[in-house]
C-alpha cells in the first residue's frame, strides 16, 4: 500500500522544524518546557487547556498543531477518518514520578496529575482540539520501531477508510523533549514523499 | 483473506491460575473481589479489590524457573505465557513469533524505591519489561508494547491481528497485565471513582468501580484458509478503535467513540447474529450510562449484555484480555454469563442485562471497552461452527 508524508515536524530541546526547515530555535537556552510555552505563545494558539497539560502532552499537542495548521484538517468540523499512531520510550514516566511524589509522607494524590499518568492522554488532547474520532493507538518501544509502526499503519489504512494519520514519536523525560511526527496521507496531492521505512529513516 | 484465530490462552487472577479455574468460578457466581482494610499495599484508605496472593505467584514461578532477578510483574507475565503455551506446539523463540505486551503501568510499583541506592531505573520502562518477557522465552524480535489506558487489552489483540495479516509472523503472544499498587489505587481514589463495596455494573445503585489485578494471555495464529480450522475455534473477526474527541477523563455523553466502533464492526451484520455483548461495565455512573447510549444508538440494546467487572474488578491493561478469554469460553460452551451485582436498571437506555447464567447457542459476541483519553475499542469474535 502506498502512503504519503504530507508534512513532518521535529521538536528537540533546542529547536522546532517543519519539513526539515528550522522555525524556532531555543537561543535563550530555556528549559524544554519553557521553550514549548514560548512556541505556544508565538503561534498564538489561544487554547488555555494547554497550561493544564503535562509536558508530554504539550509536546504532542504542539507537534500536531504545527502539522495541521494550513491544512483542511484544522478547524472544528468532526474528522472521522483521521488516525493517530504514536510511540515513545518513556510512556508517561515523567508524570508518574511527579505523581509518586504526592504519595509520600504528605499524602495528597491529585486527580489532575494522575490523569496524565497514561501516555495515550496526549492523543486524547489532540483528538479534543482537532475533533479526531478515528483510530488511535499508543506504542512503547526503546527506539522508534520503524518496521512495526510502518506495517501497522499500512495495514490499518488498507483495512479501514482512514484518509490521514499522525504517525511518529513523542517523548518527554527529565527535561528531555523529542518529537518526530508525520502527517501521513492516503492520497498524494503535491509530490509528497512516499511513506516507507527507507524514507522515514532519512527524515 | 487471512483469518486470525486463537490457539491457546491463560488467565491468572485471585480466582485461579488457569482459564478453567477462572471460568468455573465465574459460572458458579464466585467473585475474586474482597475487602482490604486501610494500610493494605500502603494505601491509607480501605478498598475493595481482587489481589493475587504473592506467595502463590512465587510458588508457581519456582516450578518453571530459578531466575531470581525478575520483578513480580515480569514473573506474572512469564507464568501466564508459559501456562498458555503448555499444551500447544509453537516455537516461542522463532522470528515468526511476535510478543505483544498490554499494560498501562508496568513496573510502576517500583517507583517508590527510585531513590534507593543501586535502583535499576531501566525496570521502570515498559519496553524493558516487554524485552525481559520475550527474552525469557528466547525471542529476540522487537516486542510490541501497547499502553492505551483501559482499552489496551483489546487494542493489543487488534494490533496483533493486523500485524499477523502482514504475513511476517505466524503467531502472536499477546499478554495483558497490570499489578495493583498504591500508585494506581490512590489515583482512582483521588478521582472518587472507587466503590467501597462490590461494584454493581449497570445497576441503579452503582457508585463506582473496583480495581483488580490479573494477567490474560492469548496465543493468536493466522491461516489463509478458514476451512482448515477445527470446529469450536475462536476467530477474531474484526476490530475497531476510536476516540470520543470530548474529554480526557470522562466518557462522551453521546457515547460517540464507542458508537462509531460498534457501527464499524457491525457493518454487514445483523443484530440477531450477536449472541451477547460483554460490555466494559465498570460500574461508575458515567461509564455505564455512556455504554447504554452507544449500544442503543448502534441498535444493539436488545442483545443480552453483561459486565465481568464484579468477578475480577477492573484489571486495567489485562481487562480486555481476561474478559475476552472468559467470553470466548462462554461462547464455546454456549452460555450467557450473569452480570453479578445487577438488580435494577440504572441507565437511561434500558439494556438486556443478563441476570442468570443460562445455556443458549452463541456463535458470535462483541467485546467492547472504553478508557481515559477518550479511547474506545470493540471486537467481533466468532466461533467456527
Amino acid at each position: 500500500m502506498k502512503l504519503f508524508i504530507h508534512k513532518y515536524c521535529h521538536i528537540t530541546n533546542s529547536s522546532l522544524s517543519i519539513n526539515g526547515k528550522l522555525l524556532y530555535q531555543n537561543t535563550e537556552e530555556l528549559a524544554s518546557n519553557d521553550f514549548l510555552t514560548t512556541i505556544y505563545r508565538e503561534e498564538k494558539v489561544a487554547y488555555p487547556k494547554f497550561f493544564k497539560m503535562d509536558n508530554l502532552s504539550k509536546t504532542g499537542f504542539l507537534a500536531a498543531e504545527m502539522l495541521f495548521k494550513e491544512t483542511s484538517i484544522y478547524g472544528e468540523q468532526p474528522k472521522l477518518k483521521t488516525g493517530m499512531f504514536i510511540s515513545n520510550k518513556s510512556a508517561s514516566l515523567d508524570t508518574d514520578e511527579a505523581y509518586q511524589k504526592t504519595l509520600g509522607e504528605e499524602y495528597f494524590p491529585s486527580p489532575a496529575v494522575f490523569v496524565y499518568t497514561l501516555p495515550n492522554i496526549l492523543m486524547g488532547e489532540i483528538a479534543i482540539k482537532h475533533k479526531l474520532f478515528g483510530e488511535n493507538t499508543f506504542f512503547v518501544s526503546e527506539l522508534f520501531d520503524y518496521d512495526s509502526i510502518y506495517d501497522y499503519v499500512c495495514e490499518t489504512f488498507s483495512e479501514t477508510n482512514m484518509e490521514n494519520a499522525l504517525v511518529g514519536w513523542i517523548d518527554y523525560y527529565h527535561n528531555d523533549c523529542a518529537a518526530f511526527l508525520m502527517l501521513v496521507e492516503r492520497e498524494n496531492k503535491e509530490n509528497w514523499i512516499e511513506f516507507n521505512t527507507k524514507e522515514i529513516v532519512k527524515l | 483473506m487471512a483469518v486470525v484465530y486463537k490457539k491457546a490462552d491463560n488467565i491468572i487472577t485471585s480466582l485461579g491460575f488457569s482459564t478453567a479455574e477462572n471460568f468455573e468460578a465465574v459460572v458458579n457466581g464466585i467473585s475474586g473481589l474482597s475487602y482490604h482494610p486501610e494500610g493494605t499495599l500502603g494505601v491509607p484508605e480501605a478498598f475493595y479489590a481482587s489481589i493475587i496472593d504473592t506467595s502463590k505467584i512465587e510458588e508457581a514461578f519456582a516450578q518453571i524457573s530459578k531466575e531470581g532477578q525478575l520483578t513480580r510483574f515480569e514473573k506474572l507475565a512469564i507464568l501466564s505465557v508459559y501456562k498458555a503455551c503448555s499444551n500447544i506446539d509453537i516455537d516461542l523463540s522463532s522470528n515468526t513469533t511476535l510478543f505483544v505486551l498490554s499494560t498501562t503501568k508496568g513496573n510502576v510499583g517500583l517507583l517508590e524505591k527510585q531513590n534507593e541506592n543501586d535502583f535499576n531505573n531501566d525496570a521502570l520502562f515498559l519496553s524493558h519489561s516487554a524485552k525481559v518477557i520475550a527474552q525469557f522465552f528466547g525471542n529476540n524480535n522487537n516486542p510490541i508494547t501497547i499502553s492505551n489506558a483501559c482499552i489496551s487489552g483489546v487494542s493489543a489483540q487488534i494490533v496483533a491481528k493486523r500485524l499477523l495479516n502482514t504475513g511476517k509472523y505466524k503467531h502472536a503472544v499477546v499478554v495483558g497485565l497490570d499489578e495493583l499498587t498504591k500508585f494506581i489505587i490512590s489515583g482512582f481514589q483521588s478521582f472518587k471513582a472507587l466503590s467501597v463495596d462490590a461494584c454493581k455494573p449497570f445497576d441503579a445503585n452503582r457508585i463506582g468501580l473496583n480495581l483488580g489485578e490479573g494477567v490474560g494471555t492469548v496465543i493468536l495464529s493466522v491461516t489463509e484458509d478458514e476451512s482448515t480450522l477445527p470446529k469450536g475455534t475462536i476467530v477474531l473477526e474484526n476490530g475497531a478503535i476510536t476516540n470520543d474527541a470530548n474529554h480526557i477523563s470522562g466518557p462522551s455523553r453521546t457515547g460517540e467513540g464507542l458508537f462509531l466502533a460498534l457501527q464499524n464492526i457491525m457493518q454487514g451484520r445483523k443484530t440477531e447474529e450477536i449472541g451477547f455483548i460483554n460490555a466494559h461495565g465498570t460500574a461508575t455512573p458515567y461509564n455505564d450510562e455512556m455504554e447504554s447510549i452507544a449500544l442503543t444508538r448502534a441498535g444493539l440494546q436488545s442483545v443480552p449484555t453483561n459486565s465481568l467487572k464484579s468477578y475480577f474488578g477492573h484489571t486495567l491493561g489485562a481487562a480486555g484480555l481476561i474478559e475476552t478469554i472468559i467470553s470466548s469460553e462462554a461462547m464455546l460452551q454456549n452460555k450467557l454469563i450473569k452480570s453479578l451485582g445487577y438488580e435494577t436498571c440504572g441507565v437511561s437506555m434500558p439494556l438486556q442485562i443478563i441476570t442468570q447464567t443460562t445455556s443458549t447457542e452463541v456463535n458470535k459476541y462483541i467485546k467492547m471497552v472504553s478508557g481515559f483519553g477518550g479511547c474506545n475499542a470493540a471486537v467481533m469474535m466468532k466461533k467456527i461452527g
